[in-house]
């Protein structure tokens, strides 16, 4: 891919457009904090000094210290408030999102008055810095510490499945838009061979691999990845050299008919199929029957939703193949995969980037949308869905619908509105 | 155009079996053995039985349910198992036993055999209707686990209701946001337009259960305003007995009041932008210049002549709308605990009802891609020129 020739592309489309810079800038912001989210909300200290000891408890990842043969257990939570220490910075938000603050436990709001229970029996009000800003939930988890945590999951969640959706999207799309029907050209072993090697490729994955593919299934997480990339590479590999052992046979005995391969209906099935499936509902009865983790989603969201990127690459590329400079390509017998990835890509990379960023909002509101019922997502996670789930009993908590919910919208608003400036551009 | 038609149709049968191959999967895979759950709570009635009676209920159940087949017409398997060994049912024994085989197999593990069964499958029975089921073809989607009454029974009801809502709020948001478009086209750099544009935006961003659970703390609230019911659909004590259907109707009107508007917002934005841009390409062309020299008034051009020219994006709209409002309904729905397909879901979801959740999935499938076939179909009679190609 030419990258001096898209990096251009993307400079102009920025410099024309005040809104579009706007919108990035916010979302590199959001992206900061989602980064920077165990040093902004942490019930640890950032410094403090203890019995003449720097500590700094946030930047570090030992369970306990041992300080004059006394065991400082750096996962207290809560009680490091109450830690008699020379002097201590906390972050601006002194709680983590699994911190339980029983004190303020059913649902205080922003406004209530907020207490701080002493070891002697005292209730004093909780001092200003450890105030719940955007109040508590029923459990007595900080809502602002929930929800700065809660950015990683949705960013994560929508980014890495639009990885994938574009990965597929854009492959697919292209091979469809640039080849349509006519342009691939296969042998009649060939042919039979591409046959063959789904049936054994098959077994390979499905059969052989089975126990493996399902471990992943179960652990979630890194393993689940490996084993679904890890089995796509296996089949591309294995139709690969069968592919090119059928080229063998076709040359070496010289069957001059070919086929055409017809990639551009297939394609076309292929999305009408995965269109049909309501999303929402796969993902749920998918949880029923694995565990659920965020990986899972994240794999399912990436499979199902790259078929509106593969639409509009498709469109694209057949648009980009009747102009000249494709033509002038082919006039110099340049190869079909240096046309595709090399000069026509960059040309309309940003118009394919459409679909990927309104796929990115898309994706956010399945995670949201889950968590909120409650259903195909963990439970021990607390996103910004859960909390909202939290307020439908509760209707007087107003703190716990208004804050998750505006989270929520403005990242989609922002993925939303990023879409439709890039689409202005053309 | 009948030729047309019947061309689509042809075309859908493939992936209307696409569809059924993956609900099949799901509900193969899905864990735990459905005779177990039936056996023993058949057995809690109290009779006391033996461990022997069991296991020849176990059998008797797998064979009225079909259980006892092969899954599929054929099946790739390793070459050192044996050909029957679907028939073990037990997890525990199938894992013992594939684990000997694996240890005792040797080079025939990593060669594939295909092994042919014919049409005595789980899957045939499953489509098609075999002993004791007369197939998803035929509206059999099974035994409810958890209910034991057939599912089809149970979410019949559940249909209705779902489908009256995704169609009256496709209605809702063609009536509304067509006029808005119109409006948005006619004068592109009117305040109204630009407002409109901002605030539609606006809401389109905006996630359905956020609005729907604000709403319902706004409007259904005792401490704030209480006009609208917050949840069910109908009066709880049901409707009167001899209540005719209008008097129905109204009964249940501000029971819908909230999900219809949760409906329809997020797809005002869409089809107001769309009819804005498509009637605005419109309004360039030379006809309505024609149209505007022979005197006709703005309005006839703009809703009669215009409109008419612009409907084809608005129908390919309504196959993006409708799967959408069938598959979002599950939030909407377990908001507002309307009793639709997507609630039932839900709870079969708790109760690890799996026929029911994959008839939710297949059915919704099979009412999309039937949405499609209406598309195109619509799409074939608005505009002659597509039924050539």
């Amino acid at each position: 891919m030419n990258l001096k020739k898209t990096y251009t592309s993307f400079k102009l489309i920025l410099q024309k457009n005040r809104v579009l810079r706007r919108c990035i800038r916010l979302f590199t912001f959001i992206t900061c904090v989602a980064f920077l989210a165990p040093f902004l909300a942490n019930d640890k200290p950032l410094i403090c000094k203890y019995k003449g000891q720097l500590l700094f408890p946030a930047f570090s990842y030992k369970n306990h210290v041992f300080i004059d043969n006394e065991s400082i257990n750096y996962l207290m939570g809560k009680d490091w408030q109450t830690l008699k220490t020379e002097f201590s910075i906390f972050p601006p938000c002194s709680y983590s999102p699994n911190t339980i603050d029983a004190d303020n436990a059913p649902r205080k709001g922003p406004f209530d008055n907020q207490i701080m229970n002493l070891k002697n029996g005292e209730s004093i009000p909780l001092p200003i810095k450890f105030r719940h800003w955007l109040g508590t939930t029923q459990n007595g988890n900080d809502v602002l510490s929930c929800l700065i945590h809660g950015i990683k999951i949705s960013l994560g969640v929508g980014i890495f499945s639009m990885l994938i959706a574009a990965l597929l999207g854009i492959t697919l799309g292209a091979a469809a838009g640039y080849f349509q029907n006519t342009g691939l050209k296969i042998g009649y072993i060939q042919m039979v061979f591409l046959i063959i090697s789904i049936f054994f490729n098959y077994f390979l994955c499905f059969v052989i691999r089975a126990e493996k593919l399902s471990d992943g299934f179960q652990s979630g997480g890194i393993w689940l990845f490996y084993q679904i990339g890890f089995t796509l590479y296996l089949w591309i590999q294995n139709t690969i050299i069968f592919l090119w052992l059928g080229k063998w046979i076709d040359e070496k005995f010289d069957f001059n008919n070919r086929l055409h391969f017809p990639i551009d209906t297939i394609v076309l099935r292929i999305i009408e199929i995965l269109n049909s499936i309501p999303t929402l509902l796969l993902i749920i009865a998918l949880s029923a029957i694995t565990k659920p983790s965020f990986s899972l989603l994240i794999v399912i969201i990436g499979f199902l939703s790259w078929t509106g990127i593969a639409r509009i690459t498709r469109a694209e590329y057949l648009k980009a193949k009747q102009l000249d400079y494709v033509t002038s390509c082919k006039a110099i017998g340049m190869g079909h995969y240096r046309i595709i990835a090399r000069h026509i890509l960059p040309n309309v990379l940003p118009l394919i980037l459409v679909p990927v960023v309104f796929g990115l909002a898309g994706a956010v509101l399945i995670e949201a949308s889950l968590s909120f019922i409650g259903v195909g997502v963990p439970l021990d996670v607390i996103t910004w869905g859960s909390l909202l789930n939290e307020a439908r009993e509760h209707f007087s908590a107003w703190w716990l619908v208004l804050f998750p919910g505006l989270c929520v919208f403005t990242l989609i608003f922002i993925y939303n509105k990023i879409a439709v400036e890039i689409s202005k551009f053309k | 155009m009948w030729s047309y038609a019947l061309k689509r149709l042809l075309w859908f049968i493939p992936t209307l079996f696409a569809v059924t191959i993956i609900g099949f999967i799901l509900l193969s895979n899905a864990p735990g053995d459905p005779v177990n759950s039936l056996v023993l709570s058949n057995n809690s009635g109290g009779s006391l039985q033996t461990a022997k009676d069991l296991e020849h209920q176990k059998i008797y159940w797998r064979k009225q349910l079909g259980l006892d087949l092969p899954l599929f017409y054929f099946s790739i398997n390793k070459l050192s198992e044996p050909d029957t060994l679907y028939k073990i049912k037990e997890e525990s024994l199938l894992k013992q036993f594939k684990a000997h085989i694996k240890l005792t197999g040797g080079y025939k593990n990593y060669i594939p055999k295909i092994i042919w069964y014919g049409h005595h499958n789980q899957y045939h029975r499953w489509v098609f209707g075999g002993t004791n089921s007369r197939g998803i073809v035929r509206g059999d989607f099974g035994i409810s686990i958890s209910k034991k009454e057939p599912v089809i029974a149970i979410l019949k009801d559940k249909l209705i209701w779902s489908l009256f809502f995704s169609i009256v709020s496709i209605i809702l948001a063609y009536g509304i946001s067509i006029p808005i478009g119109i409006k948005m086209a006619k004068s592109p750099d009117s305040r109204f337009s630009k407002m409109s544009q901002f605030f539609l935006f606006l809401m389109y961003s905006m996630p359905s259960f956020f609005v729907g659970v604000l709403l319902l703390m706004l409007f259904a609230n005792p401490d704030v305003v209480s006009i609208f019911p917050p949840s069910g659909i109908k009066p709880i004590g049901g409707y009167d007995d001899d209540a005719s259907l209008v008097s129905k109707f109204i009964d249940s009107l501000p029971y819908m009041v909230l999900p219809l508007i949760c409906y329809t917002y997020s797809s005002l934005a869409f089809i107001s932008r769309l009819t804005a841009t498509s009637i605005s390409e419109q309004l360039r062309l030379d006809y309505i210049k024609t149209a505007k020299a022979k005197g006709l008034s703005e309005k006839t051009i703009l809703w009669k002549h215009a409109l008419k020219n612009s409907a084809l994006p608005l129908i390919t709209v309504f196959s993006t709308v409708f799967p959408g409002v069938v598959g979002g309904s599950v939030i909407i729905e377990s908001i507002f605990t309307i009793p639709g397909m997507g609630l039932e879901t839900v709870r079969a979801i708790g109760s690890h009802d799996y026929p029911i959740v994959i008839a939710v999935i297949t059915l919704s499938s099979a009412l999309t891609i039937f949405s499609y076939l209406m598309a195109d179909m619509l799409y074939a009679w608005v505009d002659p020129r597509i039924r050539k190609t």
